[in-house]
Formats: C-alpha cells, structure tokens, sequence
C-alpha cells in the first residue's frame, strides 16, 4: 500500500487537493505553526517540536492571517455570563500527564501570559483548552512557553476529533504493559530458579540472561517515567514520578553494576515487577475514569430508557442518543421528551411521514415544561406544536417528531455545557498535591540519610538497600489518584440521583456550610397557585365568563382559575384583548369585563384579582400559594441537622411573614421584598454558605452564594448560575446532596490517612531493614489497588 | 542440566512470540470493539454489510 505523504507537523494524511506542491502540510495552520517554530528556533532551542524547513521557501505572514483561525474557535462561552461575547479558544493536545503537579504548572499559564482569560484541563483526553482575552490570539507565545516548560503539544485543528490521539496513546500504554508484563514473568522464572538453589555456574547464566532481557524493561518500559522525571526538574515542581523514576534508575545501576562486577545479588527481577504493577495500576486508573466520562450524560438523565420510534416506516426501540431528525418517537404518559421536535399524533396513531396536519384533537398533549422554563403549570400542545426534550408529557402519550437530537437539543446543551466544566478537572492545586510533595520531598531525604548513615560505618550496600526500598515504598500516588477519584466518583453518583454537579469544589465547600438560605416562590412553595377555600361560591355563568376571559391566558391565576372551575365551552366575547401589566378585557352582552389584579389581602399567601363590570367591581379571588408537602419536613430535618435556615424572597413581606405560621422558621429569618441585588447582599451579609433558588431573579443571588442549587424547573439562567442543578425531585434533593458530599469527604479522608499510615508504617519498616525491595515492590502496588477500591467504594456504598 | 539449553531459549522465544503476538492485536485494532462484533450475527444482511466494510482501520 502507499503511503500517504505526511504533514510535518502533525503526522496526519495530507489530503491530495492540496497538492504537494505547497510543501507536505496538511492544513494552513500547520504550515504556520511550524513556521512560527523555525522563526524562533533560535529564541527556544528546546522546542518539544523539530522546526523544520519550509519547503515552499519564504513564510507568508500568516500569524494575523485566517490561517491562525484553523485552531482557533470562537464562542460564546458561558451562556448569560457577565463576561459573554465572542472569545477565542484553542486546544491543544499535550503529551505525557500522569499527575496533579503537572496541572499546577498549567494553572499558573494565566499568570505568566495575561493575555489568557481561562485555561481549562481535561485530564481524560490530554486536551488544554485555552480561551484569549485579546482581540488578535497569538498562539505561537503560548506555545514559546509551553515548550519551555518541557511539555511536548500539537495544536488541534478547530474541527479535530481527539478520539483518534487518545486511542493511539492507550493503544501504546497496552503494549508497553504486555512487553513489561511479559519481561517480568520470564525474570521471575530465573530469579526462582536461583531462590530454588541453582548450581553456581548456573546461577551466573540466569544472572546475565536476567540483565540481558531487563534491558528493554529499563529503557522502553520506563521511558514515560523519565520523560516525566525530566519535566518534573525542568518546571522545578517535584511531583510523584520523579522518587519512583529515581529508586527505578538507582536501582538498575546498581544492579548492572552488581552484575558486572560479578555479584548475583540483583534487583531486576522486583523491579520489573515493580514497574509492571505501577503501569497496571495507572492503566486501570485511566480505564475507570475513561469509563465514567463516557458515559453519555442523557443515557443516564434519561434513566437509560429505551424509546419507540419509526423510522422509514419501521417500529423499533433505541436510547436517546440513537435518535435523528426526522424519527418519530413515542414518548408514553408520564415520560420526558427525549428530543426537540413537534407534536405529530396521538397515543397509537402515528402519522405516516409527510401526511401532515390532521384534525388536532386527538394529537393534542399536556406537558410539563417546568424542567426547562420554570413554568409550574402544565400546558397543552397541539398536533404540530414544538415541544422541548426534557419537558415531561403528563398525559396522553404522545408521538414527537425529531427535529433536533442528542447535544443538539437545548437539554442537551446545558447538560454539556455542565459536564465540560465538571470534567475539566479544578485547576486550582488541590492539597492532596502538596501534600505528596511533601511527601516525597521527606523520602528522598530519608533515603540519602539512610544511604549516609550506614556509608559511614562501612555498610553501603545495606544502606542502599534499605533507602531503596524506601523508594520504592512510599507512594504518594494513593493520595494523588485516590483524590480525583473520589471526586469523579462522587459527581457520578450525584448525576445519578439527579443533582448535576458544576466543578468538584463543591464538595468541599458543601462541608463548610452552616446557613441554608431559600427562595420562597417556587422554591418553598410550588408556585402553583390555587383559588383560595374561602373564595365566595360562583354560579355557572360567572365561572364560564371568568374562564373565556382567561381562556388564551399562560399565567399562573389563569391555570389556578381553569383547574378550579373548568373545563368548559368558551363563551364567544367580543372584543377580547389582554392588556400587558393588566389583565383580559371584553365586552359580553353589552357589559364591558375585566380582570384586574387587586391589592394583596392580608390573609392569603398568593395574589388576589377583581373581576370588573362597567368599572364597578363584581367580583374578589384570592389565591393560595402552597408549601411544597416535603417541605415542613425537610426544612426541621436541616434544622436537627444544626443548619440555620432563612427565607430570602422578592415576595411582599407579609406573605414571607405568613411562611412561619406553616413552616419551622423563626420570623425574624424571613426576609422578604427584596431586590435581586438587595437579596445578593444578604447572602454575603447573613454569610449564607447555600443558596436555593429557581427563578431570573436568583440569578445573582445564585452566583454569589458560594455553593448553589437551582430546583427543578429552574429558568436556564438560573440553572447556568448554580453550582448544583437538580435534575428531578423537589426539596428533597437538598439533605440527598449534603449526604453525597459527606460521603466525598469521608472517602477522601480515608484514602488521606490510610496513605500517611501506610507510608510512615512502612517506611519505617524499610529503614528498619525489615522490608526488602522485593517486598517493597510487591506493597506499593497493593497500597495503590487499596485506595484505587476505597474511592470506587464510593459509589458502590452510597448508591 | 543439558536439557535446559533447550528449554530455556523455547521459553524465552515462547515469551517473545506472545509479546508480539499481542503487539500485533493491539495494533491491528483487535481489542477496539469488543462488543459489537458478538452482536453482528443478529443484525440484518443490510446492516452487516456496512459493519464489515468498516473493518479494522489502516
């Protein structure tokens, strides 16, 4: 087979329509990149990329050209953000990250170029997505300092999959691990045979074969570990490989030199081992994390349901992210829309495509939008009416044809718009990270104290054997992957219950909380209002008339009227309008009616209207705002839970007042009439440490608090603003997510303390001479499976 | 102890064969997809023609 001609600075087929006239790149931006890279080659000689020659000769002045645009994309990032408008971002794919350490040069990117509003890192895929301040991004300074570091990157084209890298890596890791693994087997047969008491001439033979196959164990096997190591002294930030890589190569000199020097007491046997297992560990590592990003998000918001749908004609069942335009999907009572798409038939009706509109009235559905727009009233939608993925059809079933699918629809959106920030892990340095620092900063010193020590009374080689062991022994990478693991895992199990969790932080500062402060409207209450049981008793007439006012109207009374008294056949009235800020006026049998709203009756804890004829009032509704039924008892549940609880609303006081008489709260905490921004400086005031809220007017207040939760049904903003957005449940969700985040807690403090057990334990143990590098081989791996179960117990326990 | 001149390099080369053995599967993408192709046998003729054409990539 041919082979393709390869860009010179990705590796990536060059497509023919470019010709190889224009030099081998596949793209203009390659063709920059690697142009920036020859310019100043001079400026950075350690580039992690090889300029090489233009063949094209002069480099065009591509740096403010469009070609620049191939990597770079704009968005509005943050969708009803203070900062939105467009910004640039570009990603790039850097190579050979093991560690938190690694991630802690990365944040500091910002610093050193402020150009740079924003630096995310996905750990899953290698990716740095970088967005610019600046109007004209200059990637090749980015990139200057990049390589500097030690880093070695490519840019990814705007349209780039990363799928292909990231299976191309793990395909690497697999056989790197086959190789040591199978390296490792053949020298524990030898290293047996020698245990076993070999003849002596025999034993030299096994010792040499043992140095002979050790060979690609140490330079292949181990190479991702020296990369790392050189990294770790070029950015100065000692992080965990460089210990491990340091006992690793120490311990391999030492062993060829034993080797030649004609000694048969070698280590390369445990340190195959030893390799072999760390690999295994950090494999499985990757594996699990892989495995929980890809689960689809609206799989699981979905509960995995399967979905009837046709296509072509044909019936068949699939998940919702098997769906297209263009299907027709059933979606049974009680169920949620799986896509955005339009009313198309009735239960057991399905049209054939194309047969377009038929008579409404078997088409027509109720659904419940509050998921999406906050809206607690059902509505109805008629046969070729738009209906929204994630809005729930309260009856009858329905069939929705598809117009948008998957992360296309706007439940999509918001579900990865989430899960973008959540997966790109905290770039703020988490303690575990200095922790282990300190920790290998400590062995290390240990190790050449030991190794001195002994020097000094004659016994170099018991001391190296000892500090070796140390080495090899302590390991901080329990505390390094234990940390992020146990995070990941508990925002899994949180989307599994329904709460949609924004950044890991949130658990930590879930545990400082000690105020809980509510919304009322919506949030306490249903928002659903209802016609009070002390309103006067109407006749037919009335009811009708009251009802056709309303009849067009989506407002609360008007749903709280229709539920009271309808339905019914409206009355045909004349001149029907719906004056904004008013209510509906028409003229019925020469009487001119209108609803008007009335000033608040003390009594009620929702609004109240006037019905008016000719101008005098006929007629006074008040309504009712229920308290959601769990909350009476949730709210003393957090209360026993030693939480203090206060009520921050926009309502009129007085009905934020009439809250005490229903629910466990003192008045002096309810807070009502205030102003959005009125409401934000409470919560700094009252040093609320949660925020609950649903609607725009929570917007900031949801932004300030330091951790918030946007109840189901939530306006978009509010759901963008919240650290914690619930997916389904009502109040419910809050002890739910208080219980999730003390299981975080529990697990990392665990994986904390066994770790420093484990290292102080067994450190000693090794300085003592009582643990040999073999058997130091054989714990740390074990250590690192412990904690590897300990944070995957997580989910396993609390679910 | 003669027979171990035998033995000894028809393990090693055993060792070696498997290791590249699995070298080979790794990069021929036989570890890719371990899930679809048990399930090939049910899907209609139309279907399995698309999903052989696929096959392991270059």
């Amino acid at each position: 087979m041919e082979d393709p001609v390869r860009c010179l600075h990705c590796s990536e087929p060059v497509p023919t329509q470019r010709g190889r006239a224009r030099g081998a790149y596949c793209c203009d931006g390659c063709q920059y990149i690697d142009g920036f890279l020859k310019e100043n080659a001079a400026v950075a000689p350690d580039w992690g990329l090889i300029p090489r020659a233009l063949p094209g000769g002069e480099i065009e002045n591509l740096r403010s050209s469009e070609a620049a645009n191939l990597f770079l994309q704009t968005a509005r990032r943050g969708r009803g953000r203070a900062n939105g408008g467009g910004a640039f971002f570009a990603r790039l794919m850097i190579e050979g990250f093991h560690c938190v350490g690694c991630q802690s040069a990365l944040a500091r990117l910002p610093e050193v170029l402020p150009e740079l509003s924003r630096v995310e890192w996905n750990p899953l895929d290698s990716i740095l997505t970088v967005e610019w301040r600046a109007e004209a991004p200059d990637l090749g300074r980015l990139g200057d300092l990049l390589a500097r570091w030690g880093f070695r990157f490519r840019f990814l084209r705007a349209d780039e999959s990363i799928e292909s890298e990231s299976q191309k890596r793990r395909k690497q890791d697999l056989i790197r691990l086959a190789v040591v693994g199978g390296i490792a087997g053949n020298l524990m047969l030898f290293a047996f045979a020698i245990y076993a008491g070999a003849e002596p001439p025999w034993v030299r033979a096994f010792t040499l074969m043992m140095g002979v196959l050790f060979v690609p164990v140490a330079t292949y096997g181990a190479w991702p570990f020296y990369l790392s190591a050189m990294r770790a002294l070029k950015s100065r930030e000692l992080h965990l490989d460089f210990p491990l890589t340091f006992a690793f190569l120490s311990g391999s000199l030492y062993s060829y030199a034993r080797l030649i020097t004609g000694s048969e007491d070698v280590y390369f046997d445990s340190l195959s081992g030893f390799l072999f297992l760390i690999l295994v560990s950090r494999f499985l590592l990757g594996w699990t994390q892989r495995r929980s990003a890809e689960e689809h998000p609206l799989e699981v918001f979905f509960d995995r349901s399967l979905f009837k749908y046709r296509r072509a004609g044909l019936e068949a069942l699939a998940p919702v992210t098997e769906l297209i335009p263009g299907d027709e999907v059933f979606v049974p009572e009680g169920a949620r829309v799986p896509v955005d798409g339009r009313v198309c038939g009735g239960p057991g009706r399905a049209m054939a495509s194309g047969a377009g509109r038929e008579t409404t009235s078997g088409a027509a559905v109720e659904i419940d939008t509050a998921y999406l727009n906050g809206e607690t009233q059902t509505r109805w939608v008629l046969s070729g009416g738009e209906i929204r993925a994630g809005s729930r059809v309260t009856r009858p079933g329905v069939w929705v044809r598809a117009e948008r699918c998957g992360v296309e629809t706007e439940l999509g959106q918001l579900v990865r718009e989430v899960r973008r920030e959540t997966h790109s892990a905290p770039m703020h340095p988490l303690i575990s990270s200095r922790l282990s620092q300190l920790l290998t900063l400590g062995v290390l010193a240990t190790a050449a104290a030991v190794t001195v020590v002994f020097a000094q009374s004659g016994q170099l080689d018991e001391g190296l054997r000892r500090a070796f062991a140390l080495m090899i022994l302590a390991c901080p990478c329990a505390i390094a992957f234990g940390t992020p693991l146990a995070l990941a895992q508990g925002l899994k199990l949180a989307f599994r219950e329904g709460l949609l969790i924004r950044t890991a932080d949130v658990f930590e500062k879930l545990a400082r909380v000690r105020r809980i402060a509510f919304d009322k409207t919506g949030t306490l209450t249903t928002g659903q209002l209802r016609l009070s049981p002390r309103s006067p008793l109407l006749d037919d007439e009335l009811k009708t008339l009251l009802l056709s006012l309303e009849a067009t109207a989506t407002h609360p009374i008007a749903h709280a009227l229709r539920r009271a008294y309808g339905p019914i056949r409206p009355l045909a009235l004349q001149n029907l309008v719906e004056i904004p800020g008013a209510g509906p006026a028409a003229d019925h049998r020469g009487n001119h009616y209108e609803i008007l709203p009335a000033a608040d009756s003390d009594s009620g804890t929702g609004p109240a209207m006037e019905l008016h004829r000719n101008g005098e009032t006929v007629l006074r509704l008040n309504f009712e705002d229920d308290v959601r039924p769990e909350a009476r008892e949730l709210l003393e549940g957090l209360e026993r839970s030693g939480f203090e609880l206060f009520v921050l609303s926009g309502d009129a006081p007085h009905r934020v007042r009439a809250l005490a008489e229903r629910l466990p709260l003192p008045p002096s905490r309810l807070h009502g009439g205030l102003a959005p921004e009125r409401k934000r400086e409470a919560i700094t005031e009252l040093g609320i440490g949660l925020y609950v809220g649903d609607g725009t007017n929570d917007v900031s207040s949801l932004r300030q608090a330091p951790v918030s939760y946007a109840m189901p049904g939530s306006v978009l903003e509010a759901q963008l603003g919240a650290d914690v957005i619930g997916l389904h449940g009502g109040l419910e969700m809050i002890p739910r997510l208080f219980a999730i985040g003390r299981e975080v807690d529990r697990t990392l403090r665990r994986n904390l303390i066994f770790a420093l057990v484990y290292n102080l334990g067994a450190g000693a143990l090794a300085v003592a001479g009582l643990v040999g590098p073999l058997g130091a081989a054989l714990l740390m791996p074990l250590s690192s499976l412990l904690i590897l179960f300990s944070s995957l117990w997580l989910t396993r326990r609390a679910a | 102890m003669n027979i171990l001149w035998i033995t000894i390099p028809v393990s090693l080369l055993l060792g070696l064969g498997f290791i590249a053995g699995f070298i080979w599967a790794t990069g021929d993408d036989q570890w890719g997809d371990l899930d679809t192709p048990a399930q090939r046998l049910l899907q209609d003729q139309d279907s399995m023609t698309t999903a052989s054409t696929k096959g392991p990539h270059s």
